[in-house]
């Protein structure tokens, strides 16, 4: 599985690492701007990321941007609904405001409300199909 | 039956931003009863479902989490071209929102899964995702 972690706060990022590392080929990025370029750069080289694990409140670009773009360049590649990247937003933020852009005008996939643990995480991975339950 | 009182300190604005979402869910299915083939309206009249399922779970509203997941669930077979869009579908769409609807606005109304007229429309729906 490969994996993008979009973090700015180094120790949550470093967190994340963690528990991803186990499960999947990780890469880091520290603001949205970043993270969509290593979207797209690998979705144009035919190695998409399976999962992005994307926090909102980044400087740059804030992840609610970076999720729209996302969705955007997966339109835009023309990748059907089936294959699209699971995106878990990783976030403080627990408004409904928050939820709803993310789910409807974003397309995320999951949303986490931190702190995450490593159970949290690994739960919605299984429930979403990533993990198995082993 | 009264509703106990909201868990959640975000009780009110989450019925504020819920009806909101479901006057943008009424405009979005209005059209799509016009125009089944629109792909961009089947894809936000999706995402809609799949906020409430997201919104209900998070916010104590399980009735409407379920509810709302067995709409998408169908809604995403005809994103994927296993069924079409039809009149009597998005109906029924448009008959859920506004169960959610009287949910969120009405003091005291009852779990959806206690309403025999959200029951109905469930076993409706569920007919078409077997």
């Amino acid at each position: 599985m490969r994996v993008l972690i979009v973090e700015d706060d180094p120790i949550s990022r470093e967190l994340l690492s963690r528990i991803l590392s186990p499960h999947g080929d990780c890469t880091l990025c520290v603001d949205g701007r970043e993270a969509v370029t290593a979207f797209r750069e690998a979705l144009e080289s035919g190695r998409p990321f399976h999962l992005v694990c994307l926090d909102i409140m980044m400087p740059e670009m804030d992840g609610q941007e970076a999720l729209r773009e996302i969705r955007r360049l997966e339109r835009d590649q023309g990748v059907p609904r089936s294959e699209e990247s699971t995106v878990i937003m990783t976030t403080a933020l627990d408004t409904p405001r928050d939820v709803i852009e993310a789910y409807y005008r974003g397309g995320c996939t999951s949303y986490l409300v931190k702190p995450i643990s490593q159970s949290k995480l690994l739960n919605v991975l299984q429930e979403l199909g990533l993990l198995s339950a082993d | 039956m009264a509703r106990p009182a909201h868990p959640d300190r975000h009780g009110d604005s989450f019925i504020h931003e819920a009806r909101e979402l479901l006057r943008e869910m009424h405009d979005i299915l209005h059209r799509l009863r016009r125009e089944p083939e629109n792909q961009d309206l089947l894809r936000q009249i999706c995402r809609a479902f799949r906020t409430i399922t997201a919104l209900g779970g998070m916010f104590h509203y399980e009735d409407l989490a379920h509810y709302a997941h067995a709409f998408r669930q169908v809604l995403e077979r005809a994103l994927d071209r296993e069924m079409a869009v039809t009149y009597e579908l998005v109906a029924l769409c448009q008959a859920s929102c506004r169960l959610f609807d009287s949910r969120l606005t009405t003091p005291d109304a009852s779990d959806l899964r206690r309403c025999a007229t959200a029951r109905d429309i469930l076993e409706e729906i569920h007919a078409w995702c077997p």
